[in-house]
């Protein structure tokens, strides 16, 4: 087929879109017919998009007013406008919340013309709590009394009953935009920024820790006087006269917001005054940078706490944009900042006068006491531990990163060396990229080698980012640069492979190199390179969406690659590797879209339609060459994958039939290379399956013949590697299974005796690694599982293995 | 964001008036009538040109450029407010929403912002769609009106529109619109 452009493509699908919604309903089908005519991915896309066009509605109309009544109107408090409340008159609405509302106000005696600004308890929300929690606030409000902070003024009660403070209006605008829109320098944000810690430091003097800081909070006046506002979930700190009543202390804490909260206030742990280091900190950050220091992709609170509390944020001179701001924050600023964003609170600065003193030492070019981040520190304990093979590989990455950098450096300057800067500069991008992989791969199972991994992807993330800005129009080493930010995004999170488990940050990679790849593929839809890079980025996000539970975002980012394979193997027909990589693709979106072995969208039609589609190519491939490994390997894979989507849909012989050919193509791959351990496992786990599918259906001989056969394969897997826990593991597991169909069979004396070998590996796998609960748990189902086998024929024996299955029991819960 | 091929050099120099003039009209509007109303923004954008081509003298036909570029800036203006309210809820002022609370908040798909993301991307596809959308769902123009800005069958708007639609609906109800 000829190739075709994107364009073309939004074209013809525009042209059948409109085309159809303007045929009767019952002609549809003709138009999708011609467009599966003319290519399959445009009459899946024609269909979904006419599933939304019956679908949508008014949504657009719906959104745009929904927010356009929001940006003219008043919301439902405002029926408040125009009350009295003591000596007050409320003009407008200036804030709301979950538990108070803020209303400009006027006192009525004209005693005075100024305004004022009132709280007041929304009447919707009314409780105990936010009463305390109106209390709490008035009472840290009155001990206070600077001039960076709003001042209480009054308060009293309604003709409701309901509460209310009076406080000072300050009429500003929140610390960043104020910077932001003057566009003001380091130095004059520095000077800002110091008059928030004294604000914050005169509460603590006063024990009072506002553990609320962040700009929405911290207004900057017309005359350019800071306010810090809101210690709505203020909390008095011990020592002070008034006392905290138990129980507020958790509602506040889980009422912060998570952009400038502290590790220990998302852990709901106990708050000192060293929470609002860390949150000057956090501000101190998006002053200088204009960006915070962690950003929340996905907004699950399992992703928030881990980002906060384990994620390091990238030093500010990295995160800076500008090159002269970049340039203005390495060392000092760096250091400051980093010190204030610690994890653990005794590491930050012992309190906020601390920091705002490192920051006047820094602008009168004195020493600053902060010193350099916590993740180098880690990770060199690390390397020092491990002082031989992973020192001397990060120490090698590390020259070389520094290599780059100089590189980058001297490659802008020294024009007249270009061309030799440019070809080092290429083969440091090579070595520094595959390395990181390398280095990561050799040290991952080493224990304690977490910081050292993190530290090499976050610097290898550093030198990325700078290198993207470097790259200009050159569109290979913009291909090289995205499929480094995508093995990053392995790195980081895919579990697909050894990671560290932060899909958040796997996904932001991701992203990062598609926004460097997709650029390429429009800007020549013929770079078959370019869209290859961007399928397999697809493909690891949808790997990554689907492990993390966003199982419809992982079906159509798997689907979006699919698009890509589909448009390279149609281009090249009679190229195997793309045929393969489409086939593989088709796999890939039949696991998300119905595969109970895998995060799936509850759809195993669809996931056998996949399947299908990815057999009869690899039949295809294999037809023109039946020895291909790979193509054999793969028809192995998708015959498996058949047999359990087609069970899952009931059809127990259809699922027999593509066991029993999976098991055949592996068996016979297993025979002419007998050294391939995959395929003798791959052929056990074939067997096995036809085993459970036998055993389901009631055909006795027919689940043991399936499960010897298993048996077969895992003793000599375990066999070849002794050492290897997996494999005794699997041997185990089969070995119930072989004792079950046994037991079924009449034959108890055989499931007795290989229910007991099953046992002994077991006892020995537990024995071997204490920590693993996993080993615990399986030692505890063979010993109760046989406590309940014997217990009628051997009841001596049966008590024997009841009692050491109880006292494992405990064991395992108390361990877990 | 603004397409620089789109209008006249000297349209293009008053995107900042316009934006300022939307959004003052905007405020106006909150203090005049203290509760919602029908489509605020078809509203807002014709009077922002009413005064703003008495007061710049803008010739007749610059009135389509005027006009793309008012629905480009309500779209910003919207945008720019709805973050706003995101970050009053996160804390600006007095709102307060706990974690859990900002979590079921922030996974709906319909709002403005995620319909300005799904934009983004649409543009990448077919400028042209975007600009109707623009003009006829956010600065709230007839069918009529927009085909004269673009230059195009009142049909084809029409047809266009339906498609730009789908195309949205489908992005935003797509788990995976967002991710990827």
């Amino acid at each position: 087929m000829a190739e075709r452009a994107p364009s073309e493509h939004w074209q013809e699908l525009k042209e059948l879109f409109e085309e159809a919604i303007e045929v009767p309903p019952g002609q549809r089908e003709k138009v999708l017919a011609r467009a599966a005519r003319l290519d399959g991915s445009l009459a899946g896309e024609l269909k979904t998009l006419l599933e939304a066009h019956d679908l949508e509605g008014h949504f657009l109309e719906d959104i745009v007013e929904a927010e356009g009544r929001d940006l003219v109107a008043i919301s439902p408090d405002g029926a408040l406008v125009g009350r009295r409340v003591g000596a007050y008159e409320l003009l407008a609405q200036i804030g709301t919340g979950g538990m108070g509302t803020v209303f400009l106000a006027r006192r009525t005696d004209s005693e005075y013309e100024s305004r004022v600004a009132v709280k007041l308890i929304r009447p919707g929300v009314l409780s105990e709590e936010a009463l305390r929690r109106f209390r709490a606030e008035r009472q840290a409000l009155a001990n206070l009394s600077h001039a960076g902070i709003a001042r209480l003024l009054d308060g009293g009660t309604t003709s409701d009953g309901l509460p209310f403070l009076v406080m000072e209006y300050v009429e500003g605008e929140p610390i960043d935009e104020y910077c932001d829109r003057r566009n003001l320098s380091v130095e004059q944000r520095l000077a800002l920024f110091r008059s928030v810690c004294d604000a914050v430091e005169h509460a603590h003097r006063h024990m009072v820790v506002h553990r609320d800081v962040k700009p929405g909070n911290i207004l900057v006046t017309a005359a350019g006087e800071v306010k810090l506002l809101d210690f709505g979930i203020a909390k008095l700190l011990p020592g002070a006269e008034w006392a905290e009543p138990a129980g507020l202390t958790k509602t506040a804490q889980r009422a912060m917001t998570p952009d400038y909260a502290s590790p220990e206030q998302i852990l709901g742990q106990r708050v000192a005054a060293s929470s609002d280091v860390y949150s000057l900190g956090v501000l101190l950050y998006r002053l200088l940078t204009g960006k915070p220091p962690y950003t929340f992709s996905g907004g699950r609170a399992s992703e928030i706490e881990r980002t906060v509390c384990e994620q390091e944020p990238v030093r500010p001179s990295a995160a800076a944009d500008d090159p002269a701001r970049r340039k203005r924050l390495r060392g000092d600023l760096d250091d400051i900042v980093m010190q204030a964003l610690r994890k653990e609170p005794a590491r930050r600065y012992g309190s906020v006068e601390q920091l705002s003193g490192d920051l006047r030492r820094h602008l009168e070019g004195l020493p600053v006491r902060a010193r350099p981040g916590t993740l180098s520190y880690r990770a060199g304990k690390f390397f020092r531990r491990h002082s031989i093979a992973a020192a001397s590989a990060a120490v090698v990455l590390l020259v070389l990163l520094a290599g780059l950098a100089a590189t980058i450096w001297q490659a802008r300057i020294a024009m007249a060396q270009r061309a030799r800067a440019e070809e080092r500069f290429d083969d440091v991008r090579r070595l520094a990229t595959s390395f990181l992989f390398e280095f990561h791969d050799a040290v991952q199972d080493l224990p304690g080698s977490t910081p050292a991994r993190k530290l090499v992807v976050a610097r290898a993330l550093q030198y990325l980012d700078r290198l993207s800005k470097e790259a200009g129009g050159d569109a290979s080493l913009k291909r090289d640069l995205a499929s480094a930010y995508q093995r990053i995004g392995d790195v980081q999170g895919n579990p697909n492979n050894a990671n560290l488990g932060d899909s958040a940050s796997a996904l932001a990679s991701y992203r990062k190199a598609l926004s460097i790849a997709e650029p390429l593929v429009s800007a020549d839809p013929s770079d078959a390179l370019a869209r290859r890079t961007v399928g397999v980025i697809y493909e690891k996000m949808g790997d990554v969406l689907a492990w993390s539970g966003s199982i419809g975002a992982g079906v159509s980012a798997a689907r979006r690659s699919l698009g890509f394979f589909e448009e390279l193997a149609r281009e090249a027909p009679q190229d195997a590797a793309r045929q393969r990589s489409l086939a593989i693709s088709h796999i890939k979106v039949g696991d998300v879209s119905g595969n109970p072995s895998f995060p799936n969208d509850g759809n195993p039609r669809e996931a056998l339609r996949h399947y299908r589609a990815s057999a009869s190519i690899l039949e295809d491939l294999s037809g023109r060459d039946p020895s291909d490994p790979r193509t054999r390997r793969f028809l192995g894979v998708v015959h498996e994958r058949l047999g359990t989507v087609l069970n899952e849909l009931g059809d127990t012989a259809g699922s027999l039939e593509a066991y029993r050919r999976s098991f055949a193509i592996r068996e016979a791959l297993m025979a002419d290379q007998p050294n391939n351990t995959d395929a003798r496992r791959d052929a056990a786990i074939a067997s096995e399956k036809i085993g459970d599918v036998l055993k389901v259906t009631g055909d006795r001989k027919g689940a043991l013949d399936g499960y010897s056969k298993a048996l077969a394969g895992f003793e000599s897997l375990a066999a070849a590697d002794p050492e290897n826990a997996n494999a005794a593991r699997s041997l185990s597991i089969i070995q119930v299974k072989v004792g079950e169909a046994l037991a079924i069979d009449g034959r108890p004396d055989e499931a007795l005796a290989i229910y007991r070998k099953a046992l002994s590996i077991r006892e020995k796998l537990a024995a071997a690694d204490p920590a693993s609960v996993q080993a615990r748990r399986d030692l505890l189902d063979s010993l109760t599982g046989l406590a309940r086998f014997t217990a009628d024929r051997r009841p001596a024996e049966s008590r024997d293995y009841e009692s050491r299955a109880r006292a494992l029991e405990k064991t395992v819960n108390s361990r877990l | 964001m603004i397409d620089p091929e789109r209008g006249s050099p000297g349209l293009d120099s008053l995107m900042p008036e316009i934006y300022d003039e939307l959004r003052r009209l905007a405020k106006r509007a909150m203090s005049r009538e203290g509760s919602g109303s029908t489509l605020q923004t078809t509203a807002l954008v014709h009077e922002a040109y009413l005064r703003l081509a008495s007061i710049k003298d803008l010739e007749v036909g610059s009135r389509p450029q005027f006009f793309s570029l008012a629905a480009r800036m309500m779209r910003r203006i919207l945008v720019d407010h709805a973050r706003a309210r995101r970050s009053a809820k996160r804390g600006g002022g007095a709102q307060r929403v706990t974690l859990s609370e900002e979590i079921a908040g922030e996974s709906s798909n319909f709002d403005v912002l995620a319909l300005d993301q799904a934009l983004e991307r649409l543009a990448a596809k077919d400028e042209k769609l975007v600009r109707i959308v623009e003009l006829r769902f956010i600065a709230g123009l007839s069918v009529e009106e927009t085909a004269k800005i673009v230059e195009v069958s009142p049909t084809t708007i029409k047809r266009e529109s339906a498609m730009a639609r789908a195309w949205l609906f489908r992005e935003l109800t797509d788990g995976g619109a967002r991710a990827v």
